[in-house]
């Protein structure tokens, strides 16, 4: 793992223009490794377009992002792929490769195809037994576990992925999660978009949530996702039901 | 990809010699008047040049389907191969002019220029960016541009005999080429190909889409850069001394794409010799073939390529695969 200097991923007035208006921020924000931060918001809240512009990929109009305390964009593009792990949503995998072969690509930055990461990763995302298998062969849940074990073979400090849940059923949604949370409690800081707020409370320390590019809240998941939260950005009536861990949100009307 | 080079380099290994006994008289060395120099001066650099040409054209094929992310993909699509075919073009027809212009020597270097505008106007136009959608248009406007000039070139031929004279080398041959030709090519092409093969890694990141390419440290710039080099230098000099043999890149990486792990990285230098090999075949059939002149070589791989190409795309339909 990277040296303790790569600690926080920070926004200092970020800010993302399209044809003019910002559809982001600019927005101050400070995440922390060791941590999952959940990025909430409804559609069009600029979830995506913050989170690409953490990992470095957009160009910007306003601000910086920085990495502990050094300017992103002063990385060259190797150095960041070192740090930053990125997972888009549409999981595209353009040729039927197979598993430890998709999974190898996660060190095209380190410029080797050690075994010791890919193995460490394969077994992490329970794909050993798959390794050999053509990717065209597996199942919704395998490949995004395959795709997920693609980042971790790179071994960043940071993960960031948008909607890393996003068409996969309660048991791989679960087992994803974990490992996720493995990952935070080993250091890494973890940084994902969320369509479900459940999954974001239960599973989150840290929530933003976004409005038309705007920050709306920023905290633990209790106060950012709290049932007025909930209704000034979503425009519902919601309440959390069950207990700490395992709570539900019962929708009751739109406003 | 060391089990599909082995083969292939196998492959080159049994055509090459038959090579160069192959043709409308078949050559035995120990009896055919004149063996020695028909063998050095005629037909080694013929093979020589087909198998130059067709790794060219398979590399470049095999880097092109996998920027591009599709099996579709044809170094065509970039436009270097009309613009070479336009300098070429206008070499033949400035020599009509009465300018002394030596075409046999010249053609090669018009061609090269025509290529290398090619490629600057694309990198000028979806360099920086590097871009799928604005790559293939750019490269799609520069084909037509290209290849309505050279139409106009030919429809300004002074006589019946010089636009036929320029047709004909238009579709391109490797009848009576000689070392010059080959001293040409090959070190061009093999330039290219190593533009292509740097490439490599960045061409495996890419199958995870742009986004994520760009995540473990692709530089699209520097990517467009390797590509556009690669692709022009390779297909560009093919063009000069050979005319315009298509589809080789097309079918090359198709067929070796199952002997190799499927990797763009890896597609390259097996698409490299199994084009060289196609090439090879392909020439030999033609100058074989009984007909009364020679059937043009690029007209006999696009007779066979475009029956290949539809069955692909019913295959393709069929199994609604995307690879």
């Amino acid at each position: 793992m990277t040296a303790g200097t790569e600690h926080s991923l920070s926004t200092l007035q970020l800010g993302v223009q399209r044809n003019g208006d910002f559809i982001l921020g600019p927005v101050d924000l400070s995440l922390q490794a060791g941590k999952i931060t959940a990025i909430c918001g409804p559609n069009g809240a600029g979830k995506s377009t913050l989170l690409a512009a953490l990992a470095g990929l957009s160009r910007l109009e306003t601000g910086t992002v920085m990495l502990g305390e050094e300017a992103i964009s002063g990385f060259s593009p190797r150095r960041r792929a070192r740090s930053i792990g990125f997972l888009p949503q549409d999981g595209e995998i353009a040729w039927d490769v197979s598993v430890r072969n998709l999974v190898e690509l996660g060190r095209i930055p380190h410029r080797d195809r050690r075994s010791a990461p890919v193995d460490q990763a394969l077994k992490a995302l329970d794909l050993v037994a798959l390794s050999d298998r053509a990717v065209s062969q597996l199942s919704g849940g395998e490949r995004a576990r395959a795709l997920l074990a693609r980042v971790l073979a790179g071994e960043p400090q940071w993960i960031l992925a948008d909607e890393p849940l996003a068409a996969l059923d309660l048991a791989h949604q679960l087992a994803l999660m974990h490992t996720f949370q493995e990952n935070a409690r080993a250091g890494r800081g973890i940084v994902l978009v969320l369509h479900d707020l459940s999954i974001a409370m239960n599973f989150a320390d840290r929530v933003v949530v976004f409005d038309q590019g705007t920050l709306m809240a920023d905290d633990t998941p209790d106060v950012a996702l709290s049932p007025s939260v909930i209704e000034r950005v979503w425009s519902v009536q919601a309440e959390w039901l069950g207990k700490p861990g395992t709570r539900t949100l019962a929708v009751r009307a739109l406003i | 990809m060391t089990r599909a080079i082995a083969i292939l380099i196998g492959l080159l290994a049994i055509i090459g010699p038959l090579s160069l006994l192959a043709g409308r008289v078949w050559i035995d060395p120990w009896s055919t008047p004149n063996a020695a120099v028909i063998l050095a001066e005629l037909r080694l650099p013929r093979a020589v040049l087909a198998i130059t040409i067709g790794a060219g054209l398979g590399a470049a094929g095999a880097a092109m389907q996998g920027f591009l992310r599709n099996p579709l993909a044809d170094p065509g699509l970039f436009g270097i191969a009309p613009g070479a075919a336009l300098g070429a073009v206008l070499c033949l027809w400035l020599a009509t002019q009465g300018l002394p212009i030596e075409t046999g020597r010249m053609v090669p270097f018009f061609a090269l220029a025509g290529a290398a505008s090619a490629m600057a106007l694309l990198a000028l136009i979806a360099g920086r960016s590097g871009g799928i959608a604005l790559f293939t248009l750019a490269g799609l406007m520069i084909s037509s541009l290209a290849g309505a000039l050279t139409s106009l070139i030919i429809s300004l031929a002074p006589n019946a005999f010089a636009m036929g004279e320029i047709v004909i080398w238009l579709m391109g041959a490797l009848t009576d080429r000689s070392w010059a030709d080959v001293w040409v090519a090959l070190p061009l092409t093999v330039a290219g190909i190593g533009f292509l093969f740097a490439a490599g890694s960045s061409l495996d990141a890419l199958m995870l889409g742009e986004a994520a390419g760009r995540s473990l440290g692709v530089r699209p710039g520097v990517l467009t850069g390797l590509l556009v080099a690669g692709v022009g230098l390779t297909v560009g000099s093919g063009v000069a001394v050979a005319g315009i043999i298509g589809f080789v890149g097309l079918i090359v990486p198709h067929l070796v794409r199952p002997l190799t792990d499927r990797r763009p990285s890896q597609l390259i230098l097996p698409s490299a010799l199994a084009g060289g090999s196609l090439l090879l075949v392909a020439d030999i059939v033609v100058r074989i073939l009984p007909l009364v002149t020679e059937l043009r070589l690029g007209i006999a791989l696009s007779l066979v390529g475009a029956p290949f190409f539809l069955a692909l795309l019913l295959h393709m339909r069929k199994a609604r695969l995307a690879v």
